[in-house]
């Protein structure tokens, strides 16, 4: 591809410019700042499109004209333009148009045009300033060996990183050796979790294992608990024994003492009955005695040997029964004739006593008509005393006071009428008066005296002093009077009575003579029994009763004395201390019978029917063996036991062990966390080996430069570089496996590109550019090389060595220079310089 | 109405999840005793639906010795079925081949296990019909094909095979069968198992593959479960799948290219929330992420993807119908353009076509860098998958010129 003709609408500070390009060389010259740079970049612009919106390599038009240009190129005899414009794409629009034919390629055509050649690979070989080259001398041996090899990569890509990226990540996942890397610990923890599996996985043969422990316990358990069994009924036995063994001893001292106490067969109650039946006899000759000693002092004692009791007590009761019957008909009489006689005596004495009370009033008790003188006299003397005139004189008493009254008033009367004649009259009036009163006056004192003399004459016959004592004398006449007519009653009653104490007096004598005949009878019937004469019925009742009772006691008495002789005969003795001794012994036997009976009873209790097994164990055993045995057992069972339950224990743990085995899901979860780990390692080795493989294509794909490539490279670099250098540097060459560029000079020397100057390794540089592009030509394509300002640090001789290499290399690849240097402009043919300013004057 | 069972295999008791690097504790627990909850779903299923009985078609065991726990929960549900007299018909397969000989604890008797020796022939009758069931156990974990063995069926009977074998198999270890043999056999049934997932071939009679019970990884994605099969007057009416997995394995592929970078989070949420949707069950969730997406530099960027993951796990343990995300598997690629970066030859597009001729296998790996390789899965026993190693180098190759390329 050869660049004929550029034009620019609007790019940067350039717009409307148009350059034609010689088909070898082109040297354009501008002072900075007209625009070389950009001029370079409108290229890459045309052929990659525009950077991105708000780069500052978009180089949007500052002086007018729309975005973009065209350039004319030929390839292959054919002539294509290609035109680059603003779109709303950032990159724009490419549109290509075959010259010759005027049609229109798409898009895509360019990448043929170009040969494929990267944008990249563009900047780094075809398109490159002195920043380009002069960024070199900063960077390390192998950066610079890999910029070498990312020719084709792109400018900024650096195979070291990558190979460093790659080997860092690569490690970080696995290393052959390593312990750290992620796939190295996954497979740690892989080994480590088989190691657990393994020794789990037997699982189901501890459990069969397990299974067959658990059955052997059992039986040695079962085996236990039976051997535990026995001990325990041997220990049962001998606790029985000696829990019986108190009872058993006593059994044993009861049974001995019973064969040394006689048997005897007393009488039942013996000893209580004996002594109820000598307090019976006793009881019986009190009552004999006290039936004695009743009968009264001068009772025959033998009486009841001699009489007939019997005939006796009927002859008593016939004559109790007449006494009886006449006792009481006397005692009525007797009563009788006493009440009357003592009514006699009552109405004598009730008469004595009104005769008293009439001679203290006063009056003759023999003779009544003393108090009727006395009652005449009183009633003469009542009469003195009484007034006829009484009446008359009150009125002479009201008509002398309304005279003295009318007198007074005429007499004011007067005195207030100042009449003297009045005066007058009334003192007449009052003499008047006067005269009158006094004359009535004496008549009535006359009088009195007459009647005074009478009264104090009755008075003294009647022994009165006053008026007052009348009353008096009144009061008593009346009493007397009353007392008179009682006395006359009572002394009838008393003539009454007198006359029935006749008649019961004939009637008690009566009756005393028929008691006397009763009496007689006694005193035959007291006589015939020798009894004393002065006994009465009540004393001969009272012997009857005695001699009636004395044979029931005698009787008893009797019974009594053959019970105690049966007694006596029974115990073969009357001793009664003996009696009660043998009693003791019959006691104390039955006592121990009991106790014996009891003692089995409490043992065949314990010991159940078979005691007499149980006797013959007992008989032969002593009670400190038996303990003893009883402490041997009890460790023994003790000792049993605990292994028992250290066994049943070991049991539950065995089946806990067995019940978790097969709930156990541990393993499972091992199974899932190896394949867990599996994954990750599966997900990091595929990562791991990709990363490998990766690294791998990088290296195999670096050396098929290295070999195919970079030896035509390296040669026409060398080549190159020894013509800018005069021969001074031979060769070029990079080691493989080294990665880096070696300079070798003409004396043979091998250096590294910081070991030369700045300008070396920019020759350098410049020589290895110039030889890719003109291998790249050769296997592909050919582009035009585009060197900006790229001389300014080759000093002169090199300078006009790399102008000739140019001038050279120009025939067959076009070269186009911008320079800002007249001095190296200078050294071309003017044919070949084109004036930047002067366009940009021009189009000025 | 006829009679009914259940026809179930590959139960694979015991056996656990693969393929998952980090699993929440709650969730362990839950993975631990998936398979084990599936055989307990069936075993409800049977007592509620009151099924006739039961067919284990193989490989119900992951191992010929099963954790003693496995065999202690396996009896239990056995029992179960017993106290509702449903028998239990099993064969063997090449994970399980005489797995009764290493128990330790006594199996319930309303469990048939068919003899390795010899083809076994059950009789019985369900609601008045006869039913034939014919069968044999894995003597060993490698057989030749058993099927010549069985014999003709029973006339008047309904006629039941119970083997576990491999239609179709190259493989000359696991009874290897040709499907016209077992239609040639006139059986109404066959209950095979050994593959694990759903298959069936219906012609003169009913072959069917039931699958596993629950998925362990990744490849044992979607719904697991087990047939109910109807049978009436002779013949099979009507075979019904029940699911019976307890998690379910889903892998999505999310595709970022219309995504922006600050809605990838609920991008990938929507997608959790999705596959949640999918089942009521636990679910194990891979995700894939692809497409040419802005979203490439930030998944790129250290820590994010974990940062993603956990987010996304975030309280999904407690959950019954959880959804774990497994892996978040970046694939995603910058937005640069594939086919012209190939084009321009340049030192990537070499790289890149350099790890492609791998994988179009015309080139080789380097001896030392396979070995590598090799060596570590060796070493861990793990199975890495060649492509996608390539493939993951390839987009490593131009992440990592990228990020050069960025860094300017």
């Amino acid at each position: 591809m050869k660049l004929e003709q550029l034009k620019i609408n609007g790019f940067g500070i350039l717009n409307d410019l148009a350059i034609d390009f010689e088909p070898d060389l082109t040297v354009i010259y501008g002072l900075n700042g007209s625009g070389k740079s950009t001029l370079l970049n409108f290229l890459r612009s045309v052929l990659y499109g525009f950077y991105h919106r708000g780069s500052p390599r978009r180089y949007e038009p500052l002086r007018g004209g729309s975005h973009g240009g065209s350039i004319v190129i030929s390839e292959g005899g054919q002539r294509y333009l290609l035109s680059r414009v603003g779109d709303r794409r950032s990159g724009g629009v490419l549109i290509i148009e075959d010259l010759q034919t005027g049609v229109s390629l798409p898009e895509e055509h360019v990448q043929r045009l170009i040969g494929g050649i990267s944008q990249s690979l563009f900047e780094t070989v075809y398109a490159f300033g002195l920043s380009e080259l002069q960024q070199l001398k900063f960077i390390q041996d192998q950066d610079l060996s890999a910029l070498l090899y990312s020719i084709g990569l792109g400018a900024d890509i650096s195979l070291a990183d990558i190979y460093d990226s790659l080997d860092t990540a690569m490690d970080s996942i696995y290393k052959s050796r390593g312990s750290k890397p992620e796939l190295n610990r996954i497979q740690a923890l892989l080994v480590e979790n088989s190691a657990r599996i393994k020794a789990m996985s037997g699982i189901t043969r501890q459990y069969q294992e397990l299974t067959a422990e658990i059955e052997a316990k059992r039986h040695e358990a079962a085996k236990l608990r039976r051997v535990i069994e026995e001990k325990e009924t041997e220990l049962q036995r001998i606790n029985i024994m000696l829990e019986v063994w108190p009872q058993w001893q006593k059994l044993l001292v009861a049974r001995e003492k019973l064969q040394h106490l006689p048997e005897l067969s007393l009488p039942e109650n013996g000893l209580a009955r004996l002594k109820a039946l000598q307090g019976g006899l006793k009881a019986v000759e009190e009552k004999l005695y006290q039936a004695k000693a009743k009968l009264p002092v001068g009772t025959d004692q033998e009486l009841e040997t001699r009489v007939d009791i019997n005939q006796l007590k009927l002859e008593f009761d016939a004559l109790a029964v007449e006494f009886e019957q006449m006792k009481p008909q006397l005692d009525v009489a007797a009563e009788r004739h006493r009440e009357i006689q003592n009514d006699c005596a009552v109405i004598t004495n009730e008469i004595a006593a009104l005769e008293a009370q009439v001679s203290e009033l006063g009056f003759d008790k023999a003779s009544p008509d003393d108090l009727s003188v006395k009652k005449q006299w009183l009633e003469g003397l009542k009469t003195a005393y009484a007034n006829p005139e009484a009446a008359s004189r009150t009125i002479i008493t009201i008509v002398q006071l309304v005279a003295v009254c009318g007198w007074l008033l005429i007499g004011v009367l007067f005195l207030f009428r100042r009449i003297s004649e009045g005066v007058w009259l009334s003192i007449v009036i009052a003499a008047l008066l006067l005269l009158l009163f006094g004359k009535e006056q004496l008549s009535r004192q006359k009088e009195a005296h007459q009647r005074a003399k009478r009264i104090d004459e009755l008075a003294a016959r009647l022994g009165i002093d006053s008026t007052d004592e009348i009353a008096v004398l009144e009061g008593r006449i009346a009493k007397a009077e009353e007392l008179y007519k009682e006395l006359e009653q009572q002394k009838r009653n008393l003539q009454h009575s007198q006359a029935k104490l006749a008649a019961g007096h004939q009637n008690l004598i009566e009756k005393q003579k028929q008691m006397d005949k009763v009496l007689g009878k006694l005193r035959e019937l007291l006589k015939h029994c020798c009894l004393p004469e002065h006994f009465g019925i009540s004393e001969l009742r009272l012997v009857v009763d005695v001699l009636e009772r004395l044979p029931e006691h005698r009787a008893r008495h009797e019974e009594i004395k053959r019970e105690l002789e049966e007694i006596y005969s029974s115990c073969r003795t009357s001793n009664h201390e003996e009696i009660a001794r043998l009693y003791q012994i019959q006691t104390e036997r039955r006592e121990l019978m009991h106790d014996v009976e009891n003692l089995e009873i409490v043992l065949r209790t314990t010991l159940g029917s078979q005691i007499t097994q149980w006797e013959e164990l007992l008989k032969s055993a002593t009670k400190a063996e038996l303990a003893r045995e009883k402490g041997q057992l009890e460790a023994e069972i003790g000792r049993l036991t605990a292994s028992l339950d250290e066994l049943q224990e070991a049991l539950g743990g065995l089946n806990a062990k067995r019940e978790m085995l097969q709930h156990s899901q541990q393993l499972e979860e091992l199974q899932l966390e190896q394949e867990m780990l599996r994954a990750k390692a599966l997900n990091l080795a595929t990562k791991w080996t990709s990363m490998k493989i990766c690294r791998w294509a990088i290296e195999q794909v670096s050396r098929k430069y290295e070999l195919e490539r970079q030896p035509e490279v390296l040669k026409l670099a060398s080549r190159y570089f020894a013509a800018i250098t005069e021969g001074r540097y031979q060769r070029v060459y990079a080691p493989i496996g080294m990665q880096e560029v070696k300079i070798e000079t003409a004396d043979g020397e091998v250096l590294s590109p910081p070991q030369l100057s700045q300008g070396t390794v920019e020759q350098l540089y410049l020589a290895i550019r110039f030889a890719l592009a003109v291998q790249i030509a050769r296997e592909k394509v050919e582009i035009p090389l585009f060197a900006d300002d790229i001389l300014v640090n080759f000093d002169h001789f090199r300078l006009v060595n790399t102008v000739d290499l140019m001038k050279e290399l120009s025939r067959q690849h076009q070269i186009i220079l911008l320079t800002c240097h007249q001095r190296i402009a200078d050294l071309f043919d003017s044919r070949h310089v084109r004036h930047l300013d002067e366009t940009a004057a021009e189009l000025d | 109405m006829g009679f009914r069972f259940v026809h179930a295999a590959d139960l694979h008791l015991g056996s656990q999840f693969s393929g998952v690097g980090e699993l929440d504790p709650d969730l362990r627990t839950r993975a631990v005793n998936s398979s084990m909850k599936a055989l307990e779903n069936l075993v409800e299923y049977c007592l509620e639906s009151q099924v006739d009985f039961v067919l284990l078609a193989g490989d119900v065991f992951d191992s010929p010795a099963p954790y003693l726990r496995v065999q202690k929960h396996f009896v239990g549900q056995v029992e179960k079925l017993r106290t509702a007299g449903i028998e239990v018909f099993m064969v063997t397969g090449n994970h399980d081949a005489n797995v009764f000989d290493s128990f330790v604890l006594p199996l319930p008797d309303n469990l048939h296990v068919f003899s390795s020796s010899q083809v076994e022939c059950i009789s019985r009758s369900y609601r008045g019909q006869s039913v034939t069931i014919t069968g044999i156990s894995y003597p060993q974990a490698l057989v030749e094909d058993l099927s010549p063995l069985f014999p003709r069926p029973q006339q008047g009977s309904i006629n039941i095979a119970l083997l576990h074998c491999d239609i179709g198999g190259q493989d000359p270890g696991y009874s290897p069968v040709a499907l016209a043999d077992l239609e040639a056999l006139g059986y109404h049934y066959w209950a095979i198992g050994h593959v694990h997932s759903q298959k069936q071939w219906q012609s003169s009679c009913l072959i069917q593959y039931p699958g596993i019970l629950q998925g362990r990884h990744r490849a044992e994605s979607g719904s697991k479960g087990f047939y109910v099969i109807t049978a009436d007057h002779g013949a099979i009416l009507a075979s019904e799948f029940v699911l019976g997995h307890d998690v379910v394995w889903q892998n999505l592929e999310l595709d970022l290219s219309q995504a922006q970078k600050d809605q990838l989070f609920d991008k990938l949420a929507e997608a959790k929330e999705e596959a949640r949707a999918q089942y009521p069950v636990g679910t194990m969730l891979e995700l894939t992420l692809t497409g040419t997406s802005e979203c490439y530099g930030e998944l790129k960027k250290k820590g994010v993807i974990e940062d993603l993951l956990a987010e996304l796990r975030q309280n999904e343990a407690q959950r019954a119908d959880f959804v774990w995300v497994t892996e978040l598997e970046d694939q995603t690629l910058p937005e640069i353009d594939w086919e012209n970066l190939r084009a321009q030859g340049d030192f990537l597009s070499e790289v890149i076509g350099f790890i492609e001729q791998i994988e179009a296998g015309i080139g080789d790996i380097d001896d030392e860098v396979a070995a590598a390789g090799e060596n570590i899965a060796l070493s861990f026993g793990i199975d890495m998958d060649h492509s996608e190693i390539l493939q993951k180098a390839k987009l490593l190759a131009v992440h990592l010129f990228q990020r050069g390329r960025q860094a300017k």
